[in-house]
């Protein structure tokens, strides 16, 4: 017991002499001594008492939705039968090839879009690839209705007041869009529903926004 | 007034491990701190500390169907947060030297080697009662001393010392519960 008062103490910043002198003669404390120093400035680390914003939980919950769960998960699966396994390792050299060809590189990086009150039920996952002279997106849209004739939605980057427009699409699925510049500098990446017209101001009609 | 987090219970483990999206919800709400304070430790971002965050669950769902739902899913959880600002790190260094191609993208600030011991400590003051929680926060995070924590949370300077040790007693108790463990 007297190692826990002493190493209480010396925690909270008030070790008496008592508790000094034991701390430096008892070999269970001394071999603790720099775990508590850590302790205590860890403590005072701003890092240990932030919290991330709370609207992350409902991009989390909405970045999963489009995501089957296990996809990571690519664990070859047990062939009992050699002429199975014959099969199966041609299907496997056929499909390796299948994916080498087609399958797009790692995105660098994804951000879910929650719907607004304008469209609750929807959400995207974009996929973003930072290439020369801009960023190829990648949206899988999911429960946004499609666009009223005459209109559009349309996907724009933002930096305060700075608006860059990505493009335009008209319905739920993969979508697929390039824009000059990059989201590190334009982080926040929202879906108006614009009228096709001569206007080029926003509608301000907001249905998806990595912000919301 | 905050709670104390709740460790989350076997049945919600194994719901997340049979793809329940459900369960992610909860998990997040017991370990997204914890894991907020690894990210944001490492990378020293609040933005990018988020990104990794949302990484770091997004990885985890891909993942669910190999996780074993009777093991503590906080290590494996601090893992995939690492690895989450480790990648985020990495993004950022590409983007800040695109010229400089000798650069080290396997060299990781200190501030990485210090992750492991926050996790533990945040999750020990995330399971704390509230109050101990509000003077250990009180006197680290705003530096006010027992009698200014007194009037802060608007009770009697006795009361915070006892809650001061108790709330000590419970972190020193975590220090030599991890010896134990490693040893």
């Amino acid at each position: 017991m007297r190692c826990d008062r002493a190493r209480t103490r010396y925690l909270a910043g008030d070790a008496g002499d008592d508790e000094l002198r034991h701390l430096q003669s008892c070999p269970s404390c001394r071999a603790e001594q720099t775990a508590l120093d850590t302790t205590r400035r860890t403590l005072a680390d701003p890092a240990i008492w932030a919290e991330p914003a709370p609207h992350i939980a409902d991009l989390v919950v909405a970045s999963i939705s489009g995501v089957p769960p296990g996809a990571g998960d690519s664990q070859p699966r047990r062939v009992a039968r050699w002429a199975g396994l014959v099969a199966v390792a041609a299907a496997i050299v056929i499909a390796v090839g299948v994916v080498l060809v087609q399958r797009p590189p790692q995105p660098d990086w994804e951000v879910a879009m929650p719907g607004t009150d304008a469209a609750p039920g929807s959400t995207a996952l974009v996929k973003g690839w930072n290439e020369k002279g801009g960023t190829r997106l990648l949206l899988n849209v999911t429960g946004l209705p499609d666009a009223p004739p005459g209109s559009v939605y349309e996907l724009w980057l933002t930096r305060d007041a700075v608006h860059v427009s990505a493009g335009t699409f008209t319905s739920a699925g993969d979508v697929e869009l390039w824009v000059g510049v990059s989201r590190r500098d334009y982080p926040r990446l929202w879906v108006t529903l614009e009228p096709v017209d001569e206007d080029e101001s926003l509608s301000g009609i907001n249905v998806m926004d990595t912000g919301y | 007034m905050p709670k104390s987090t709740r460790p989350v219970s076997s049945r919600t483990l194994r719901r997340f491990a049979a793809g329940d999206p459900e369960a992610v919800r909860e998990i997040y709400e017991r370990y997204s701190k914890a894991v907020f304070t690894v990210t944001y430790s490492a990378l020293r971002d609040r933005s990018l500390a988020e990104e990794a965050v949302q990484a770091t669950f997004l990885q985890a769902w891909r993942a669910s169907s190999r996780f074993d739902a009777e093991r503590d899913p906080g290590p494996w959880l601090y893992a995939i947060a690492r690895r989450a600002a480790v990648d985020v790190h990495r993004r950022e260094r590409r983007h800040q030297s695109r010229e400089a191609f000798d650069t080290d993208m396997a060299a990781l600030p200190e501030t990485f080697e210090q992750t492991w011991e926050a996790w533990q400590i945040r999750q020990a003051i995330d399971e704390m009662p509230p109050d101990q929680r509000d003077v250990i926060k009180t006197t680290y995070f705003l530096g006010l001393t027992q009698e200014e924590t007194a009037r802060k949370l608007g009770v009697a300077l006795g009361t915070v010392k006892s809650r001061s040790h108790r709330a000590h007693q419970r972190l020193a108790a975590m220090l030599a519960h991890l010896d134990e463990a490693t040893a």
